[in-house]
């Protein structure tokens, strides 16, 4: 578990030819990034009150990517990741988020990994100061002996005011993979709600036989589970499958 | 077995040394020797603890959790004899813990035996009838030394104590010796962690518990530390042992409920619970030691089929505490509660939580963690729940919540699931906040004081582990909370 | 069209269907009545094939040929249906894609397109909101309109044999005249149905062949319709 410190008011200021260096053009909304294999750092600076929607789509991945995302104040962001990898592809991700104030966050996330590969997926969010309304919905599935670890990491600031954070994380793990959460929450002052939950599981032997019944075969009705629980995403179920 | 003859001689000439003999501080082997040689352990037992610090010596501190920097290994002395303690503390024992003990209203027997007043003749009074009662049923609670190195002269001891025929206590002894010589170390081997390793070559007193195939002891009745008839009782590097036998039910309350006086700074113990298949085991802690005390625990149960563990873990004292009380679920059907309470206060960090650990098939766990932070201090909570690829149809339902009082406290809730099947289910909800505004307004619109009011409401966040106490500890922590409120309120 | 030869079933290590024998002919309507307990859901259940509930002895013949060896996706195939006394809601799953799936793996000739008319012309009939097959499978439906929904299936699945477990249990008056109803349509040519209930308003409304009373596992006595009506007066406790 790699423990961050960060500085954060070096982090506001930051110097003016990174910027220029890394920085992704204001106007793309969205990021897909499609290499087969790299190591990156994006930084992504949304200026106070923006409100955007961006996506982020990592296609068969395989390497290393870090995002810094850096959300100032009385921003409403609706942020959407999906990571991908197959093929003994090995995908480590990590985005780290800082939310300076008054900001509405929110993020939803889906890992999935098949045939023996393997995801690493850090989402670490920081409320600065006051008035933070952020919420992580992360799904993640593990499929073909493959294996996906999740970290999401909550993490408010003593100055962080009235605010609301919360994480859910869903998983549905099949035959031969692993999956690996780690809903974390440090919170350093006392005025912020905060709530983390993780669910695991199987797919319902009552849901499985209420489809069966009307004609669906085993794998016919897990396919249309699986699509129940990938509804938000827009992801045909059979790049899963 | 040693030769009887040679035994007493060595008994005799060992008393005289015990009471002029004084250990320096500092860890070294001749400290880890005499040691030993005080116990009369025979040399496997000695090889073991110096194995032991082979191990201790090669070991890191570990890298996460709460800050371990300020602990001196060698401004810690490692033994100290009961007897020294009886004698010095009570007369050395400040005012306001004497006026605690007072308000805390803890039971009066416990009183005088932790403090060590009165001689153990008078606590042993007070229990005699009921540790009789066990006995007659088979069940053997005696310290590590004798557990590890049972002697003709002890069981002697033991047999006309407890007023019971030798033969009997013999072969009860020696059943339940053989069973410790099985298990001891095989939980929590030497080389776990750098504390089970610093324990295990300096472990001194703790409770050996041997319950035989079938014998349901009385739930709401639990075995307690000061029933032992040794009161090799406080030591910092205590040792437990408890092995539930086939479909043998046990509950043992570990009564570090007083605010000792301690003058040591490190208390590392190891805690090995084995419950076999069928059986029962509750183990409560009340912790609430005072001072700059370090509190380092490691504890762990094997849980075999259809066996049931349950840690009740509650941590209000010490400067620092790590403790993750563990089960393994090794067993089909096997089922484990881990249930964690920890209060925070002015410069503590409570660094505490649990493992589960499914293994078998069928299997089930329950972690239920409330913690409380006041007045700048950290409360954090720790979690690995782990399924094996083999683990079919695991279930674990786990619930954390955490209150923190004030803007200057803090808490963290860390927990890792680590899923390797896919036919099992988990389910994880945690939750951090103040008290609720609301809730507050509405008891005060009623007449409470805002302590009262708070007061109440923190009592009723604790309920779901407090109800699982037994009554004059629940009656201790309640008196505790009514305490700290007045200390953390205006 | 079923054959029930005398069927034992255990269900968590319990037995509790203890010696059932049942015979529905094509174009017949029977009924199953009986107390809670008496094993009738676990009867309805049985015959579709929910893995929980394991025959322990007897069998279950549809068209003359044991069914025992096929799973519930295979018997639903054969022409089987089972309405479900409280059919699971399932979020994130279209009701319209749920539908087209399954008329797809019922049914050899299958165009989407005619299919989705079809469905949207039921869902009219039905007197259901048209954005019904737009939403998640029975999530948020009252007890009465996930019946409804039931009903909906029925008649775009077309199944030769339906068991219909409680259908009448929270529907007021006009909701079940018109399950009712639509029951009886289903009824035309050579289709079967199971009624399992344990009142006999339904019975009003969708006249039975034969009535069977469940106790304890077993069916202890068989009749008209007489036979609810004597029910309805005196209760179960007079067959024991």
């Amino acid at each position: 578990m790699i423990e961050m410190n960060v500085d954060y008011e070096k982090l506001r200021e930051i110097p003016k030819e990174i910027n220029e260096k890394f920085f992704l053009a204001n106007d793309d909304k969205n990021l897909e990034i499609n290499n087969e294999s790299f190591s990156e750092v994006y930084l992504i600076k949304l200026e106070d009150g923006e409100k955007r929607d961006i996506n982020f789509d990592f296609k068969q991945f395989n390497g290393v990517a870090k995002v810094i995302l850096l959300i100032g104040e009385g921003c409403n962001v609706n942020i959407r990741k999906i990571v991908r990898a197959t093929g003994e592809n090995v995908a480590s991700i990590d985005f780290l988020t800082l939310v300076d104030k008054n900001s509405k966050v929110n993020m939803n996330d889906l890992v999935f990994s098949k045939d023996y590969s393997r995801i690493e997926f850090f989402e670490r969010v920081f409320s600065l100061r006051e008035g933070n309304n952020i919420k992580i919905n992360a799904k993640a599935i593990s499929k073909d002996k493959s294996k996906t670890f999740f970290e999401a990491f909550a993490f408010v600031d003593k100055n962080s005011g009235k605010s609301k954070f919360n994480i859910k994380e869903e998983g549905i793990i099949f035959d031969n993979s692993k999956l690996e959460f780690l809903p974390k929450l440090k919170i350093e002052n006392n005025e912020v709600t905060a709530g983390h939950s993780a669910f695991i599981k199987k797919f319902n032997e009552n849901d499985l036989f209420y489809l069966m019944s009307r004609g669906l075969n085993l794998d016919g009705a897990q396919k249309l589970l699986l699509e129940g629980f990938l509804s938000e995403f827009e992801i045909g179920v059979d790049e899963i499958y | 077995m040693q030769d009887i003859v040679s035994r007493d001689y060595k008994y005799d000439f060992k008393e005289k040394e015990i009471y002029t003999e004084k250990i320096a501080k500092g860890l070294n082997e001749e400290v880890i020797r005499r040691i030993s040689s005080i116990k009369n352990e025979p040399v496997s037992l000695t090889d073991f603890r110096l194995r032991a610090f082979k191990i201790f010596l090669e070991k890191p501190m570990p890298l996460w959790g709460a800050n371990l920097s300020k602990i001196d290994f060698d401004e810690i002395v490692y033994y100290i004899r009961t007897t020294d303690k009886i004698e010095d503390d009570w007369d050395k024992l400040p005012e306001e813990i004497k006026k605690t003990w007072d308000k805390l209203g803890i039971p009066e027997a416990e009183r005088k035996f932790l403090s060590g007043v009165g001689a153990q003749y008078e606590s042993e009074n007070v229990y005699h009838s009921l540790r009789k009662d066990l006995a007659m049923k088979g069940v053997v609670f005696i310290d590590p030394d004798f557990g590890l190195n049972p002697t003709e002269e002890k069981i002697r001891e033991l047999s006309i104590t407890l007023g019971i025929e030798y033969e009997k206590v013999r072969e009860d002894i020696l059943r339940a010796c053989e069973k410790f010589k099985q298990y001891f170390s095989s939980v929590i081997p030497m080389s776990d962690n750098k504390f089970a390793a610093l324990n295990s070559c300096v472990f001194s007193g703790g409770s050996f518990i041997y319950v035989p195939k079938d014998v349901k002891l009385d739930m709401n009745l639990p075995l307690q530390a000061y029933f032992r008839i040794n009161s090799s009782g406080f030591g910092q590097f205590e040792r437990t042992l408890i092995i539930a036998d086939e479909n043998s039910e046990v509950s043992y309350v570990e009564g570090c409920s007083a605010p000792v006086y301690s003058k040591q700074s490190l208390h590392a113990a190891v805690v090995e619970v084995i419950a076999e298949r069928g059986a029962s085991v509750r183990y409560t802690t009340i912790q609430n030691w005072s001072g700059d005390v370090y509190n380092l625990v490691t504890k762990r149960a094997l849980a075999k089929e259809n066996a049931h563990v349950e840690w009740i873990d509650c941590n209000l004292g010490a400067q620092v505490t790590m403790k993750y009380p563990s089960v393994i679920l090794q067993g089909d059907n096997s089922k484990a509660d881990l249930l964690s309470l920890a209060y925070a206060s002015k410069g503590q960090h409570q660094d505490a939580g649990c493992k589960a650990i499914h293994i078998g098939k069928n299997t089930s766990s329950r972690i239920v963690s409330k913690s409380i932070s006041a007045n700048g201090g950290r409360a954090t909570f720790r979690a690995q729940v782990k399924i094996s690829e083999k683990a079919e149809n695991a279930r674990v339902d786990s619930q954390c919540d955490a209150l923190i009082l004030d803007s200057n406290s803090a808490s963290d809730t860390i927990p890792v699931l680590q899923i390797m099947n896919s036919t099992s289910e988990v389910k994880h909800e945690a939750s951090t906040g103040k008290i609720d505004e609301d809730k507050l307004f509405y008891l005060m619109s009623r007449g409470l004081t805002e302590k009262d009011a708070k007061t109440l409401i923190v009592l009723g966040f604790l309920i779901p582990i407090a109800k699982t106490l037994p009554l004059e500890y629940a009656v201790e922590l309640n008196r505790f909370i009514d305490l700290s409120m007045e200390g953390s309120v205006g | 069209m079923i054959d029930i030869q005398n069927l034992h079933v255990e269900v968590d290590g319990k037995e509790i269907l203890k010696g059932v024998n049942l015979s529905i002919r094509s174009g017949e309507t029977h009924a199953i009545m009986g107390e809670n307990g008496s094993g009738k859901t676990s009867l309805g259940l049985a015959i579709s094939g929910h893995p929980r509930y394991k025959v322990t002895s007897g069998d279950i013949l549809f068209d003359g040929r044991s069914i025992l060896g096929l799973n519930v996706s295979d018997r639903a195939r054969l022409g089987m249906f089972l309405s479900m006394q409280n059919p699971p809601e399932i979020e994130g799953l279209r009701t319209g894609k749920f539908l087209s799936e399954s008329r797809k793996s019922l049914s050899k000739d299958f165009n989407i397109i005619s299919f989705q008319k079809e469905m949207r012309e039921r869902v009219f009939e039905f007197g259901l909101e048209e954005n019904v097959l737009n939403r998640s499978l029975n999530l948020g439906l009252s007890g009465g309109e996930k019946k409804k929904s039931e009903m909906l299936q029925l008649a775009l699945l077309k199944p030769k044999f339906a068991i219909f477990d409680e259908i009448d249990s929270g529907l007021d008056i006009d909701s079940l005249k018109n399950v009712s109803f639509k029951i009886n349509n289903f009824m035309s040519g050579d289709k079967s149905c199971l009624l399992i209930t344990h009142y006999k308003r339904i019975l009003e409304h969708v006249k039975p062949d034969f009535i069977h009373v469940l106790l304890d596992g077993k069916i202890v006595q068989s009749g008209g319709y007489e036979l609810a009506e004597q029910i309805e007066a005196q209760g179960y406790s007079l067959l024991k």
